[in-house]
Order: structure tokens, then C-alpha cells, then sequence
């Protein structure tokens, strides 16, 4: 008996002396986990000096030539009037002017120039607007004047403020767009109205800025992809982020245009992207349960390439009321497919708008 | 009741049982890979102690197995409860010790790397010189003071802290950071492309290259491309705001954008710089930066084929390394499986961008990078010690001479003697 109560309190004390490590190694552990804790939480605000970054992409690009500067010369010229001082061109102006007023008012004005046609009228107009702080205005609001720069017609639209004014000159050259702005205080703009139009007189263009189109195309991830092209569509000068464009016309004279782009990514998804086109078309955003009902499968373009057909026939004339587009998404980018016109135009080409998805063949990176 | 909770973490059952959830968690979390992404099944599968079910339309995180950290805890515990217990030192169980050890070692190792490795990568252009590497999924808001003709003072902020918003005051800065919006995917968008929430700034290419949110990616091949909205003030004095993102940092995201946006790219990727009291500043959101006290220059970049096909065969990098406190001024070849290690990192060769003029290379700071080295060499020097512990005393055995026939029959003698007496 004597034996077997040594043999259970030496049981006892063994498991007692073994509890005893185990939370010695408990807390020794604990300890290191917390220890090690502290060093991982280097998640936080740091300062520093380092060694600046040598000249890399990002210093030649700041030196790089302003927007439609070509072989160091701007291919555009003027004569800047007398009283404004003519800054530093920056990466969008390739004209850059301040125009003093009266009690250290001012106006600025701004010439820029970008690839394709950069949005609708519509657009244009409103953004002029917005800038100045009035409401957005309907198609069938827009007015404007026609002005001669350059031999070239343009427009020319004015905007009044509640203290702002904005003179603004567009004008399409060689598939790109040239903006001429006078844009700043309503007495300054006003009084410098004159010399703005007198201004626009002495621009001139130094030779074909065409080139600068091509110097700007679309990724070339994949390369240019092979298509066929169907033989009633006329190419047109590509934007800056378009990699192919061409129009088509109807019976009545009426036009469509398709374009190719193509994006790194998922670019959104399909359903920002319809929610993206809907909206060009003047219509609401649908809901995810709602895209089985819009979209198709296009299983010709890839596996996941879906087709989308939207129509708003109430847009105003001349703006488009109908949109086929295709969305095919590949390994690292997506590509765009985009019918949009006037609808009886879109209607009779969607088959052939198919056969070219369809027929696009992509080149391996 | 804790002599029963010691036996229970002791037992070979909870191994067994341990080790079969492993499995299955392996199982599933390979599978889970084709939807969720090797980066969220690692911290939802394997870095945390559940996965957790979220019901659709709730905030409910409801357990629903365990995760690589509670498995991998139960497994270590198991393993030191089982010493506890039954562990009796002598010398024929050295061997099994030191195996023991071994992989204790491994599983605290595991954990040290788990929490403290750093992966990042140092893209190089032939002829180009870097002192830093790039984390690829990690980025990080800076305002850099670059006044100093020499050196640049950088503050930089976690993109995780951008994620909370509010004002941030870092030390170091005499004005306050501000993040008015906060997008953890972002596309670029133009003043004039459809609806919807776009970040519009007042200062920088943020004016005109605008940004809206884009759903959270979680795939391999794709990656989000975060973009933030930030008001700098001091006091209530409002300097500025700009737009940030990746999009304009990060090949080849910043790449693409310049050949897309045309006369816009132009600005894409140049710096969006201020001025505030006599000072130059850089406001940028960028991939987390690693700076190292040495230099590295790609002097060549091989990219070796099989002769007559275009299938590669070996990819090297020569650098020449540059560590002038070290002494360190020397030219050393990459290559993909002989990689530098030096300064506490190891440099692998990685990758390389088409034309062969950029190579990328892997940069590995573990502090743990020694332990899986030094553990199996103790659970094989366990092992042997074990086995040639039982050979010697199997030798021994059989060394031992033979008895001679009268010893071995005496006993037996003397037996039968007493039965028959």
C-alpha cells in the first residue's frame, strides 16, 4: 500500500514539475511570438534620406517635348499681342499666356492639342461650362461661331460666368484637335476679347503634325492583332486611345464608326464597362442580376468575350443612338470592340461587325 | 483536469488528427486558388487561425475550419506536451532528441520566416545602378523633400494607413496629409467618359487624368491598382490637392497610360512636385521601397536559348556590386539557381522584360533563411545518431562471445533437479 502512495505523489510531482516547464515554454514562447510581433509591425510611418532616384523614365519623360513639339520645334506659330506675357509651354499648353487686367485681375490663355476628336461637342460644352461654374446645357443649347485659323475652319463658343468668362476656339487639323482658350476674370476676358481674335489670326502651322497620332498608339502587349476588315468601312484617323477607327455610311448619308482599343487589366469588368456605354448613350446604370439580359456570350472572340447591343432612340440628332459593342478579355489585357452611329446604320452592320470580332486574330507577346 | 489537458495536447491522437485537417486544408486551399488568387488563399487558408464563412449581405465571419496557424500551433504544442510527458532522458534516445529538436526548429523557423521575410524585386535596365528594391504587392504614399541637391528626405506612409482616410501628421513633415478619397482599385478614366464616381484633384496630372474605382482583384495575373485623393494642409491652411496611384508609378501601368492617353501620357509619370515655404516636395503613391546601404549596376543581361529553338535555356545577370563601408567592389554573376546572397539577402534572377535589356531580379531578406538548413541537418544527425545507436548495441550483441554449452545447460540441470526433488 505504502508502495503505491510513492508511486501516485511521484506520478503527481512529475506532472506538477512538467506543468511547471510547459508554461515555462509558454511564456518563453509567448515572449519570442511578441517579440517578433514587435519587429513585424513595421507597417508603420517611416522617415528616411535616401540617395535621389537617378535619371530614370520618369526625369526623361518630364523633359520630354511638350504635346506637338516635333524635332524640338512646336509646329505651331504666333504673334503674341502686345500686353500679354507668354509663360513657359507645360506638358498639355503648348501655348501659355497671362493677360493682366485692371486692380491685379487676370485672364490666362492656353493653347493645347490632342489626338482624335476628344469627346462629342456636347462634352466639350460642358466641361467649358463646368469650369466656370455654370450648369451643364442640352444638346440642342449649344451655340457657336464659325472662325478661320489657319485657313481651317473652326469654332468658336462663348461663355459667361457669375465672375469667370471663357473664349474658346476648337479646331479640327489632321485627325487631331486643337483648343485655343481664353478663359479668366469677366472684365479681363472681355476687354482682351479683341486681341484674343486677332491672336488667332496669326496662328500658323509648321508642316503635318500627322505623326504625332502615330507616336501615341495603343499598348502593343500583343501587337497589332490580323483582322479582316469588311470592305464598306473606311478607315479614319485614330485617337489617342483608340488603336483602329472606321467609319461607316448609310443609305441617307447617315454614319457610324467602329473602333478597336485595348486596355491592360480587366479594365473594371463588364458591368462598369456597360454601365460606361449605357451612360454614352444617355441611359442609366443596370445592376449585375440585370447584365444576363443586355449581354451575350461572343464565344468566336474567346472565351469570355461577351456582345452588348444598347439603343436610346431619344437621343438628340446627331449623337449616337445606338452601340453594339464587343468586350474581349486576354491573359494580361482587354479588348474593345465598338459599333456606334446612327441606329438604322448599326442595325444593318452588326453582322459584319461580328464577322470582324470573329476574325481577329491575336499575335502571342 | 490539467493533467488531462497536458495528456490531451500530448497525445498521438491530436498528431494524427492534426495532420489529417493539414491535408485537408492543403487539399482545399489548392482548389480555392482557382477562384480566390494565391494571395488571398495564403491569408485566408494558411496565415490565419480560421476561415471563416461570411454570409452573403452580413458582417458575420462565422469559423468554419481551421486555418495553417492554429493546425501549425496544435502541432507544436502537441509535439512539446508529448516531451512533457513522456519524455525520459537517456542515451539511447538521444538520437530521437536531437530529431525532435529539429523540428521544433523547423516549425519556430517557419514561424520567424512567416512574420519576417520581406520579398521584393529590383528591376534593372542594362547599365543602370539601384540602391533599392520594390515590394510587388506592397505600396506606400511618400512626400519626398527633394530640396537637398544631394539627398532626398522621404516620408513614407503605408497604403494600409490611406486605407483608414483621416488627416495623417507624420513626423518629419511640416504639414499634414489629408485623404479625402481612397480607392484600393482604380481605372483611369477622362473628364468626358461616362458616369460615375471619378477623383478629380486640383494640382498635378490628377486635373486631367481622372480616376474611378475599379472592384478589387484578387487574381494572380492581375493586381490592383490603388489610387488616392490627398489634401495637403498646414494648420487651416490648404496647400494643395493631388492625385496619387500606382497607375502612374508602377510599370508597366505608368507605360501604358503614356502610350494611351497620348498628349496626357506625357505627364503620366512625371513627378507632381510643390513648393511650401522654400522647400520642394514630391507627393507620389509608389510600390514599398527597400533601400539597401550598397549599390548594385546590371552590367549584362544573358538570356541563353537552346540552339535552334526559342526555348530558353539560362538566364544570367552580371551586377557589379558596391558597398564602400564593406570594402565590397566586385563583379558577380547571376544566374537562375546560383543566385548573390550578401548583406543578409539573397538575390535570385527572377525575370526579364522582352529585348534583353531589363533584368529582374528577386530580392529575399529572411533573418530565418538559415533555420530549414540547420534543422534538417539536426534531424539527420538525429537520425543517424539514432540508428547507429541501436546498430552498436545490436554489434555489441552479437560480439558478445558465445556461452560456453555447460553454463547454458547447468540452469537447466539444476531444474530438473528441483522438479524432481
Amino acid at each position: 500500500m505504502a508502495f503505491r502512495r510513492d508511486g501516485f505523489l511521484s506520478r503527481v510531482s512529475a506532472v506538477i514539475q512538467s506543468i511547471s516547464r510547459l508554461q515555462r515554454f509558454v511564456a518563453v514562447t509567448v515572449g519570442v511570438c511578441g517579440a517578433v510581433g514587435q519587429c513585424a509591425a513595421a507597417d508603420s510611418i517611416a522617415a528616411y534620406s535616401a540617395p535621389k532616384d537617378p535619371p530614370a523614365l520618369t526625369q526623361v519623360a518630364a523633359q520630354a517635348p511638350a504635346p506637338g513639339v516635333q524635332n524640338g520645334a512646336p509646329p505651331i506659330g504666333w504673334t503674341t499681342p502686345a500686353g500679354w506675357t507668354e509663360l513657359p509651354a507645360t506638358v498639355i499648353r503648348i501655348g501659355n499666356f497671362l493677360v493682366p487686367g485692371e486692380g491685379g485681375k487676370k485672364a490666362e490663355v492656353a493653347i493645347s492639342s490632342f489626338p482624335g476628336a476628344v469627346g462629342t461637342e456636347f462634352d466639350n460644352v460642358n466641361r467649358w461650362r463646368r469650369e466656370i461654374g455654370l450648369e451643364p446645357i442640352q444638346p440642342d443649347g449649344i451655340s457657336s461661331k464659325s472662325m478661320t485659323v489657319a485657313g481651317l475652319e473652326g469654332k468658336l463658343y462663348e461663355f459667361a460666368g457669375e465672375s469667370e468668362n471663357t473664349v474658346v476656339g476648337s479646331l479640327p487639323r489632321e485627325g487631331r484637335t486643337w483648343f485655343f482658350k481664353l478663359r479668366g476674370d469677366k472684365n479681363v476676358v472681355d476687354a482682351a476679347k479683341p486681341a484674343f481674335l486677332e491672336f488667332l489670326k496669326t496662328i500658323h502651322f509648321n508642316g503635318s503634325d500627322a505623326p504625332i497620332d502615330q507616336a501615341a498608339p495603343v499598348a502593343k502587349e500583343a501587337g497589332e492583332p490580323d483582322w479582316t476588315v469588311p470592305a464598306n468601312w473606311e478607315p479614319t484617323p485614330a485617337g489617342s486611345m483608340i488603336l483602329k477607327s472606321f467609319s461607316v455610311t448609310g443609305e441617307g448619308g447617315q454614319k457610324a464608326k467602329i473602333t478597336v482599343s485595348t486596355f491592360p487589366g480587366k479594365v473594371g469588368g463588364v458591368l462598369s464597362n456597360v454601365n460606361r456605354w449605357r451612360a454614352q448613350l444617355g441611359l442609366g446604370p443596370i445592376s449585375a442580376a440585370e447584365l444576363p439580359g443586355v449581354t451575350e456570350p461572343l464565344p468566336a472572340a474567346g472565351a469570355e468575350a461577351i456582345l452588348v447591343c444598347i439603343n436610346n432612340t431619344n437621343m438628340p440628332a446627331g449623337h449616337a443612338s445606338s452601340l453594339i459593342a464587343a468586350m474581349a478579355p486576354r491573359e494580361a489585357s482587354t479588348w474593345f470592340y465598338k459599333l456606334s452611329g446612327d441606329s438604322r446604320v448599326v442595325a444593318r452592320e452588326k453582322e459584319a461587325f461580328v464577322k470582324f470580332v470573329a476574325s481577329v486574330r491575336y499575335h502571342e507577346p | 483536469m490539467i493533467t488531462r489537458f497536458v495528456h490531451f495536447f500530448g497525445s498521438l491522437r491530436l498528431t494524427l488528427v492534426c495532420l489529417g485537417l493539414a491535408l485537408v486544408l492543403v487539399f482545399a486551399g489548392t482548389l480555392a486558388q482557382v477562384h480566390l488568387g494565391l494571395y488571398v488563399v495564403q491569408s485566408e487558408f494558411f496565415r490565419s487561425f480560421f476561415i471563416y464563412w461570411k454570409p452573403a449581405g452580413t458582417h458575420w465571419q462565422i469559423p468554419i475550419f481551421p486555418g495553417g496557424w492554429l493546425i501549425g500551433t496544435a502541432l507544436l504544442m502537441n509535439l512539446l506536451a508529448a516531451h512533457i510527458v513522456r519524455f525520459h532522458f537517456s542515451r539511447r534516445k538521444l538520437g530521437l532528441l536531437i530529431v525532435h529538436a529539429g523540428l521544433l526548429l523547423l516549425l519556430g523557423g517557419f514561424f520567424i520566416s512567416e512574420i519576417l521575410q520581406v520579398e521584393s524585386q529590383m528591376r534593372l535596365e542594362i547599365g543602370e545602378t539601384k540602391s533599392y528594391a520594390e515590394d510587388s504587392r506592397r505600396n506606400e504614399l511618400v512626400v519626398i523633400d527633394v530640396t537637398d541637391p544631394d539627398r532626398d528626405n522621404v516620408v513614407a506612409v503605408p497604403e494600409s494607413r490611406l486605407e483608414q482616410g483621416g488627416e495623417i501628421r507624420p513626423e518629419g513633415l511640416p504639414f499634414s496629409l489629408r485623404v479625402k478619397r481612397y480607392l484600393p482599385n482604380s481605372q483611369p478614366a477622362g473628364p468626358m467618359s461616362g458616369a460615375g464616381e471619378k477623383i478629380k484633384a486640383a494640382n498635378g496630372v490628377g486635373q486631367r487624368m481622372l480616376f474611378s474605382p475599379a472592384p478589387v482583384v484578387s487574381r494572380m495575373d492581375d493586381e490592383n491598382k490603388p489610387a488616392a485623393w490627398i489634401e495637403i494642409a498646414a494648420g487651416q491652411e490648404v496647400i494643395g490637392n493631388w492625385t496619387v496611384s500606382t497607375w502612374l508609378t508602377k510599370r508597366p501601368w505608368c507605360i501604358a497610360l503614356t502610350e494611351q492617353f497620348g498628349a496626357l501620357g506625357i505627364a503620366v509619370n512625371a513627378p507632381q512636385s510643390f513648393t511650401w515655404r522654400g522647400r520642394n516636395y514630391v507627393i507620389a503613391l509608389r510600390p514599398t521601397r527597400y533601400y539597401k546601404p550598397y549599390t548594385i549596376t546590371l552590367l549584362e543581361f544573358k538570356h541563353d536559348v537552346y540552339a535552334g529553338t526559342d526555348v530558353p535555356s539560362n538566364f544570367s545577370s552580371k551586377v557589379h556590386l558596391r558597398d564602400p563601408a564593406r570594402g565590397e567592389d566586385r563583379d558577380v554573376v547571376i544566374r537562375m539557381n546560383s543566385p548573390l546572397r550578401y548583406g543578409g539577402e539573397t538575390y535570385y534572377q527572377a525575370s526579364f522584360e522582352p529585348g534583353d535589356r531589363v533584368s529582374i531580379l528577386q530580392v529575399v531578406h529572411n533573418p530565418a533563411a538559415m533555420v530549414p538548413y540547420v534543422s534538417c541537418s539536426l534531424i539527420i544527425v538525429g537520425l543517424m545518431a539514432q540508428f547507429f545507436t541501436h546498430l552498436l548495441a545490436f554489434v555489441r550483441r552479437r560480439a558478445r562471445p558465445p556461452a560456453p554449452a555447460s553454463a547454458r545447460l547447468r540452469p537447466l540441470v539444476h531444474a530438473e533437479l528441483m522438479n524432481d526433488a
